[in-house]
């Protein structure tokens, strides 16, 4: 990897760790291997969102023309949110694509990460069936939400009327997470659901 | 070792700042092998022109003496009253300018065997001929001849002397020391020899050496000619061997600079050093003011401390004329010059994202608006003074026209008149290439509407030209602007 890259590395993880935010819990970042080029990072869900309570894991990998091209970041952990892919947990942020700039950092990146999901942006979504719901339906949305943050990201509060549904699909034979991401997707009606896993 | 041997070699263009190949480069970048290793002579002279910066070992000459001797390891052995006058400063000559000390010459002459000797016997010749050969400075000067050697109980000073050669050199040394009246310290306080006396007889107490026959002592220091007389270098560095018998006037010490540097009898000398010294001040105590104001800013992305950035050559704080983000220099050129986002996202600054025209190099950093003002008129104004190798004297075209920061004449020095800068090409929306050059509005309108038009289709080029010139300026940059 390009000097540059790694010296800004480095430093900024001497930042990151030495910031108010760690002393709160609220972001994270370590090593995964020793060339600085894969990072991984956690924040945990904003509060007075869906996902208060959750630890989210980010899987950061460095290019090696950083700082001068931003640092491609995607969810390890679940999670149900118009902005990111509920199936690769892609990302989409202007900042993580052509609004990048040279001074922002891993902090800046991770904040803003929660920033966004303190603040969906619906029309301008990177999971289409998430972002509907989130515009017909934000009640559901937010149960969802919810759901999945207590299911992926061991947040506190858990939704049993949602527990009973995915239990049901599962007793069917189907695996867990392809009977919740079925019925998500189809507000939740064991019928829809189950038409689409055997459809 | 055909391949690499180079990368032993410290690389001149990192010596100075300025290697383009930076770790590339197949010369060694280690700042390790700058340590200069060689004694720069014209400092031993008193006179090196490159002062603190000069690639040549800047060390006392007495210390260098030492050093040598005390290396040697060999039991040192001196030549006994060493022959006076010319004989004596010629050896000097013939060690490059005064470059060691007399001790070390001296321990130098007698390393061979037998070589004593002849050193005694011969002096004289030995000293013509090596003072024709070399000209040292010291041999140069007219005036140079010491004063006559004061005439202390010469039999005695021989037989000290001659004990002295077999005593190891420490000892001698703490014999100079001690009794340094005794013990001539230095060969031009040594009795004048004379041939056919031999070493142990005294010599006639009215001794005169060469230069004192020539040119006598009342003679040289004739209240008229005072001003003639040169100032010692070795006095005005530190000290200067010959002590208060030195031919060349000792200055005054100088009050800022501490060196004893001015002519006592040249009142102008004294009020130009003056001048000098006070001037130096001045640019020093600027110098450290910025300094000061530069020593902790860091660059917002590589986050490094500009100034102790490891290559010299990057020490550069890159000024943006519409904020106050501190960037180095190359980062901010690479993220302006990055092609993979809009020319609005990189022409912006990295921290605040406030769009900049140009960036200005600055070895400070500037924040004050009154001082950033006045550095980005002076660096318009030097590379208006630079020609624009765009246009290259006429032989190109530079896409900048008229708003171009370079100078644009021809080989004759004639000014060029240049119209307004060449749109360029740009993408559209569907990918397609767009020219923005060349074409105009008013070539696709008929002749009577171009006549009704002109006022509009004006009207629309200056407003195209105030987006594109924005960019242009810096398109011109990266590469033009390498020197400040």
């Amino acid at each position: 990897m390009a000097n540059i890259a790694i010296s800004r590395i480095k430093r900024e993880f001497k930042e990151v760790i030495k910031s108010e935010e760690i002393a709160k819990s609220m972001i994270k970042v370590e090593l995964v291997n020793d060339n600085y080029s894969q990072l991984r990072g956690e924040i945990s869900g904003p509060p007075d969102t869906p996902y208060e309570g959750g630890h989210f894991v980010l899987d950061i990998k460095i290019p090696e023309t950083y700082p001068f091209n931003p640092p491609k970041v995607r969810f390890l952990t679940r999670i149900w949110h118009p902005n990111i892919s509920s199936v690769t947990g892609a990302i989409c942020l202007d900042i993580l694509k052509d609004q990048w700039a040279a001074a922002m950092t891993l902090r800046t990146v991770l904040l803003s990460l929660q920033a966004l999901m303190a603040a969906a942006e619906p029309d301008d979504p990177q999971d289409a069936v998430v972002a509907r719901q989130y515009k017909e339906r934000p009640d559901m949305f937010r149960n969802t939400a919810t759901h999945w943050t207590n299911k992926y990201a061991s947040g506190p509060k858990a939704v049993p009327e949602f527990d009973e549904k995915v239990c049901k699909l599962r007793d069917m034979g189907f695996e867990e997470h392809t009977a919740r991401s079925a019925l998500s997707s189809c507000e939740w009606s064991l019928e829809k659901a189950t038409e689409t896993l055997f459809g | 070792m055909a391949e690499g041997w180079t990368s032993n070699v410290l690389c001149r263009y990192f010596m100075h700042g300025t290697c383009r190949n930076g770790t590339g480069c197949s010369y060694s970048h280690d700042a390790n092998l700058a340590r200069p290793t060689l004694p720069c002579k014209f400092y031993q002279c008193g006179t090196c022109a490159y002062g603190s910066k000069c690639d040549y070992l800047h060390e006392d000459p007495a210390a260098a003496a030492l050093r040598t001797a005390d290396t040697s390891g060999q039991p040192a052995r001196t030549a006994p009253a060493a022959p006076a006058g010319r004989s004596g400063r010629a050896q000097s000559g013939r060690s490059g300018g005064g470059g060691s000390s007399n001790r070390g010459q001296q321990n130098r002459a007698a390393e061979g065997s037998g070589q004593t000797n002849r050193s005694q016997t011969t002096g004289r010749g030995q000293g013509g001929r090596g003072g024709q050969a070399r000209q040292s400075a010291a041999a140069q000067t007219p005036a140079a001849a010491p004063a006559p050697a004061p005439a202390p109980a010469v039999s005695t000073t021989a037989t000290t002397a001659t004990e002295s050669v077999r005593r190891p050199m420490k000892d001698l040394k703490l014999c100079d020391m001690t009794s340094g009246a005794r013990v001539p310290v230095n060969w031009a306080d040594a009795p004048e020899f004379v041939p056919g006396s031999g070493l142990m007889t005294a010599p006639e107490p009215e001794v005169r050496s060469y230069a004192d026959v020539a040119q006598p002592a009342e003679s040289r220091r004739d209240p008229n000619d005072l001003q003639l007389i040169p100032l010692c270098p070795y006095a005005a560095v530190g000290k200067c061997r010959y002590g208060e018998h030195c031919a060349l006037l000792h200055g005054e010490v100088c009050e800022y600079c501490q060196c004893q540097v001015l002519h006592p009898f040249d009142p102008e000398q004294q009020r130009k050093h003056r001048a000098e010294c006070l001037s130096t001040h001045e640019r020093d105590m600027e110098h450290s003011f910025r300094m000061a104001k530069s020593i902790d800013k860091a660059c917002g992305i590589c986050m490094e401390v500009v100034v102790e950035k490891k290559e010299p050559n990057a020490r550069r704080f890159g000024i943006l004329p519409s904020c106050s983000h501190c960037f180095c220099v190359a980062c901010i050129r690479q993220w302006r010059s990055s092609s993979q986002f809009e020319p609005k996202v990189t022409r912006g600054c990295p921290e605040c994202r406030v769009h900049s025209d140009f960036i200005c190099p600055s070895r400070y950093w500037v924040d004050e608006s009154e001082e950033k003002n006045k550095l980005i008129e002076d660096y318009i104004a030097s590379c208006s003074n630079k020609p624009c190798k765009h246009f290259n004297e006429g032989r190109g075209e530079c896409p900048f026209g008229n708003k171009c920061f370079y100078r644009h004449t021809y080989p004759d020095g004639r000014k060029a008149e240049l119209g307004p800068p060449r749109r360029r090409r740009r993408q559209n929306q569907f990918i397609e290439t767009e020219l923005m050059s060349d074409v105009m509005l008013s070539d696709f309108l008929s002749d009577e509407m171009r006549a009704m038009d002109d006022e509009l289709a004006e009207e629309a080029i200056r407003l195209n030209l105030m987006i594109i010139q924005a960019d242009m300026m810096d398109l011109m940059f990266p590469s033009d602007s390498e020197d400040e």
